[in-house]
């Protein structure tokens, strides 16, 4: 008698003599199957899902970036920052 | 599409002609459109070009009534329930009948046609309207290939169905135990021995039951099979009581295409194999459930519904007229029925790996009634079938996290297209039974999202309690 090939789980049951092992074994899998199926319909939804939040945090991530760089220029502008400036240029001078 | 023909009376039963692209709906001589109702149907076939009609709820008399998504089955005992229906000129040319054919959901059913419902109110009426007669179910059942007769039911517009007693198809009964006593004061009668013995005082011929028992069991069965009853001992699988594994080794050990899946703590009524069995003349038909009633008469089960990914018993506890005006005590089409007493076919059950040993105490009967749904069955309970349930009086009414966490990895949210969206919705997290009376309408609010039966399964999204009013 061929000898059965051994899992690290132990004997796989699908290689079982026994009739209804082997045939609770096919049900097993049948249902794994289609399980598999619906998971993976689940799956593709919430990736979706998590596309979609990605999107609108990625407009939300550029939004800031142009308020930062608006804000920079602002700041670039504002006469503490050119006193400042000027201060610093003169200091260096000396 | 931009053309509604409003009929209002039998004899302009035929507006148009095959060539007309436009759909026909009967309001009889008082019936009038609703606000949104013309709106609304055109733009549910605009949105589906695939299908072939269309209805949504009524007022009759000033009381909303409002409807599941479609249902062949409760059409059986219900006729009227998704009049008036507007269909499209060429479907109406198709089915060779005109649109003020009361039976004309009858015909919708038998053309396979596919009708979206819209959950809100499209048309008002003074009266409810006319529908088919027992006649017209007569025939239809014999085209559908119904061995049954139908008869007036609990209040106009019902029937119900009364199989014909010359047509009892072998069913295998399958019966997994762990072998508890009643523990009811009445001496130490076990659950399954007094479940024999009701199924034996039925009287049905063409059974036979498949128990499935452990170590532990110390019953006779013989004296069940004395009684005409033949009983089969399976031994169940080693190792804990794994309900969906004991199951499938009785769909496998069953010689009948019919199996009946059940539970030891019930006490079946007699006809109640029959009124299930009746359904699965109509192959399209691949899951019956029934009436399950606690000792005391209340509802346990009367076919589930879905929300928010929770599956709940709606009318637990309630008297059985209670649930009458919700339609509760009618057979129709549903999401899931229990597995405490699921009839199908073993041929589909064995395609479908029966009942999922992934979950092996809870979830595995709407889990197995979700694959053959999606294997374009339908699954229907029949509340003229009942039985007493001493719901899990064997073991603790509890559902662990890793069994819901296997739940929603594998069925996410299914959207049930027979639970209106107009209902009320709790949402108690503690309280199961709170969350399955939901049936309180909600403020009227306008849900014009065609609906069709398809099940849709995707990402959950738990409900705060924010989100309930």
């Amino acid at each position: 008698m061929a000898q059965q090939p051994v899992t690290p789980e132990g004997p796989d049951p699908i290689d079982s003599t026994d009739p209804a092992e082997l045939r609770a074994e096919i049900l097993r899998l049948r249902d794994l199957n289609i399980g598999l199926t619906s998971q993976a319909e689940v799956l593709k939804e919430q990736v979706a899902d998590l596309e979609a939040r990605n999107e609108v945090l990625d407009d939300t991530v550029t939004e800031l970036n142009e308020a930062n760089q608006t804000l920079h220029v602002e700041l670039d502008r504002s006469p503490i920052i050119r006193i400042a400036s000027a201060v610093a240029r003169r200091l260096k001078l000396r | 599409m931009r053309l509604l023909h409003v009929v209002t009376s039998p004899a302009d039963g035929s507006p148009c002609d095959r060539s007309c692209d436009g759909a026909a709906i009967y309001l009889g001589s008082s019936g009038r459109l609703s606000e949104i109702g013309e709106r609304a149907i055109l733009d549910a076939l605009a949105q589906r070009r695939d299908a072939d009609a269309v209805y949504g709820d009524i007022e009759v008399s000033g009381v909303v009534e409002r409807r599941p998504a479609w249902s062949p089955t409760r059409l059986l005992n219900e006729p009227g329930a998704c009049l008036p229906v507007a269909v499209r000129c060429t479907t109406l040319a198709e089915l060779g009948c005109s649109v003020t054919d009361p039976g004309l959901g009858l015909r919708l059913v038998e053309h396979n046609s596919l009708v979206l419902h819209v959950p809100s109110v499209l048309s008002r009426h003074p009266r409810p309207p006319a529908c088919a007669d027992v006649a017209d179910l007569d025939s239809h059942l014999a085209r559908i290939g119904i061995a049954a007769t139908a008869v007036e039911g609990d209040r106009a517009g019902r029937f119900r169905l009364v199989p014909d007693p010359s047509e009892q198809p072998p069913v295998s009964i399958v019966i997994p135990t762990a072998g508890k006593a009643l523990g009811d004061g009445i001496g130490t009668e076990l659950a399954v021995e007094r479940c024999l013995a009701r199924i034996a005082a039925t009287g049905r011929p063409n059974l036979e039951v498949i128990l499935l028992v452990g170590e532990e069991y110390q019953g006779d069965p013989e004296q069940i099979a004395s009684a005409g009853l033949p009983v089969w001992l399976e031994r169940r699988p080693p190792g804990e009581f794994n309900f969906s594994a004991a199951c499938n080794q009785g769909i496998l050990a069953a010689r009948n295409e019919l199996v009946l899946l059940l539970n030891d703590d019930t006490e079946m009524d007699p006809g109640a194999i029959d009124a299930m069995a009746v359904h699965f003349g109509d192959p399209r038909v691949g899951g019956v459930g029934a009436l399950l009633r606690y000792p005391d008469g209340t509802i346990q089960h009367a076919g589930m519904v879905i929300d928010n990914a929770h599956p709940l018993h709606p009318f637990v506890g309630w008297p059985i007229e209670d649930s009458q005006r919700y339609g509760g005590t009618v057979a129709r089409d549903v999401i899931s029925v229990t597995g405490a007493c699921l009839m199908s076919r073993r041929s589909l059950l064995l395609a479908l790996g029966a009942m999922s040993t992934h979950f092996p105490l809870s979830f595995n009967d709407v889990d197995l009634c979700l694959k053959i749904r999606r294997s374009e069955r339908r699954v229907i309970v029949e509340p003229a079938a009942t039985l007493i349930h001493r719901e899990s009086f064997s073991r603790v009414a509890r559902i662990f996290d890793w069994e819901w966490d296997r739940w929603i990895d594998r069925w996410g949210e299914v959207a049930d297209p027979w639970y209106h969206p107009g209902y009320r919705r709790p949402d108690d997290p503690e309280n199961f039974r709170l969350n399955a009376d939901h049936l309180e309408p909600t403020e009227p609010r306008d849900h014009c999202d065609p609906r069709d039966t398809a099940i849709k399964v995707g990402a959950h999204r738990p409900r705060t309690n924010r989100h309930l009013t």
